[in-house]
């Protein structure tokens, strides 16, 4: 009952703010088209370089998705009333299953426009790679979500973030790329294996993170009574 | 019965100690001030309640708290935000709710989003937040701020109401004599950290 409306309020969120989902798409096709105009042709330009345009992509974009979802959290201090009365573990699951679907569609248009523009590869292999960079959105969600949560009450919230997140994003970033590469060019699933553990490893760190830093609930074990005087201080 | 027993409380904030060994218990149901001039520490106090601090015991079915920060999505309407934070908690139903939104003139402005509300009508949506509650302890920070003498009149009758069956902490500055307190709290004077 909690998680349903958690998920539901975060649908809600997302859907009464479009706006990160339409900047993100907008951000994402200039860089795209960008970059098609000012590579030198004959094409295709080769895959390798197709694809890590669009893990670049999921990278940066992952920060902007975050940080304006942590925005409505943090802006009149709702996320102090769900903290304690939801708890972090359902606030984190919640939002991530939320902003996932979110970035899903972003990745999908990346896809969709890479596709089209470079025509770099077959039907099945775009369903391959979508299907990649969408689980390997799932840890560099959860971190960015986990850390921006931490951070939420932090002075320098701004500097904080980025510092916490992008050394912690790389390895997601570098085995993700490689993983996705040699699935279409090998298919080799054993990097894939690889991957998911990773995504499960990232996933959990991050929800242990949160329970540790912010999930202490506001009851708490029974102090001795008779240390305890009324009214002084 | 909710009860709040606070054991030997020291909090820091920069150089300066706020508490030093702050010893209280709040036990049963009632309406219960913390008074004292603007920075001694009764928001910290509430905060560190909320928070869980060690050094504080709490014994209740949960804590409702309207702080500065009023606690509301400011993109979602009034309605989705009193449907999310007291749809699982509320004590009389979601019939109860919409008879709140009409009694604190929400009901038409319900489909409006929180930003783009007055300063007034936001604190309204906040105190109706907090107040539809499964908790049995309520704490208030200067709950009346922004709001209007009908606004207040109301925020008064509902906490005279909800006393009965709630610890109440409330911290105010004005309008003291329209509220009966059962304890009041005087928190004041910072310490040095020797």
């Amino acid at each position: 009952m909690k998680f349903r409306n958690s998920l539901r309020k975060d649908f809600l969120l997302l859907l009464h703010s479009p706006i990160p989902i339409v900047s993100l798409f907008t951000v994402s096709l200039t860089v795209i088209l960008i970059f098609f105009i000012s590579l030198e042709k004959p094409f295709p330009l080769p895959l390798a370089g197709v694809r890590s345009i669009s893990w670049c992509l999921v990278f940066l974009l992952n920060f902007i998705l975050v940080g304006q979802a942590l925005y409505e959290e943090r802006e009149l201090g709702a996320i102090q009333i769900n903290r304690s009365s939801y708890g972090m573990t359902t606030i984190f699951i919640s939002k991530l299953v939320v902003l996932w679907v979110g970035e899903s569609l972003v990745i999908f248009g990346i896809q969709l426009v890479t596709a089209i523009l470079f025509q770099e590869q077959s039907l099945e292999n775009s369903l391959r790679s979508f299907c990649i960079l969408t689980l390997g959105s799932i840890p560099l969600l959860s971190l960015g979500i986990a850390f921006g949560l931490v951070s939420a009450e932090a002075r320098y919230q701004e500097l904080v973030l980025p510092l916490l997140q992008i050394p912690l994003s790389l390895p997601v970033f570098f085995l993700g790329r490689e993983t996705e590469f040699r699935v279409l060019q090998r298919g080799d699933l054993y990097g894939l294996f690889l991957f998911l553990s990773l995504i499960v490893f990232y996933t959990a760190l991050c929800l242990v993170l949160l329970e540790i830093v912010m999930g202490k609930g506001p009851i708490s074990p029974v102090l001795d009574p008779k240390n305890t005087k009324t009214g002084e201080k | 019965m909710p009860r709040i027993q606070v054991q030997n409380l020291t909090l820091n904030l920069g150089t300066k100690a706020i508490f030093k060994n702050f010893n209280h218990i709040w036990d049963g149901f009632g309406l219960c001030l913390l008074e004292g001039k603007n920075g001694a520490g009764k928001s910290t106090l509430l905060r560190s309640i909320l928070d869980g601090h060690p050094s504080i015991c709490v014994n209740a079915t949960g804590i409702s708290f309207l702080g500065h920060d009023l606690g509301l999505y400011g993109s979602l309407t009034v309605k989705e935000n009193i449907d999310f934070f007291c749809n699982e908690f509320s004590k009389e139903g979601i019939s109860d709710i919409e008879e709140a939104l009409k009694k604190w003139g929400l009901w038409t402005r319900r489909d409006f989003p929180v930003s783009a509300l007055s300063r007034g009508l936001k604190q309204r949506t906040a105190i109706l937040r907090s107040f539809f509650t499964k908790a049995n302890i309520i704490m208030l920070d200067e709950p009346v701020t922004g709001l209007d003498s009908e606004g207040k009149d109301l925020f008064f009758d509902q906490v005279k109401r909800l006393s009965n069956n709630n610890l109440i902490l409330v911290v105010m500055h004005d309008d003291l004599e329209k509220l009966k307190f059962k304890q009041r709290i005087r928190i004041d004077g910072l310490y040095e950290i020797s």
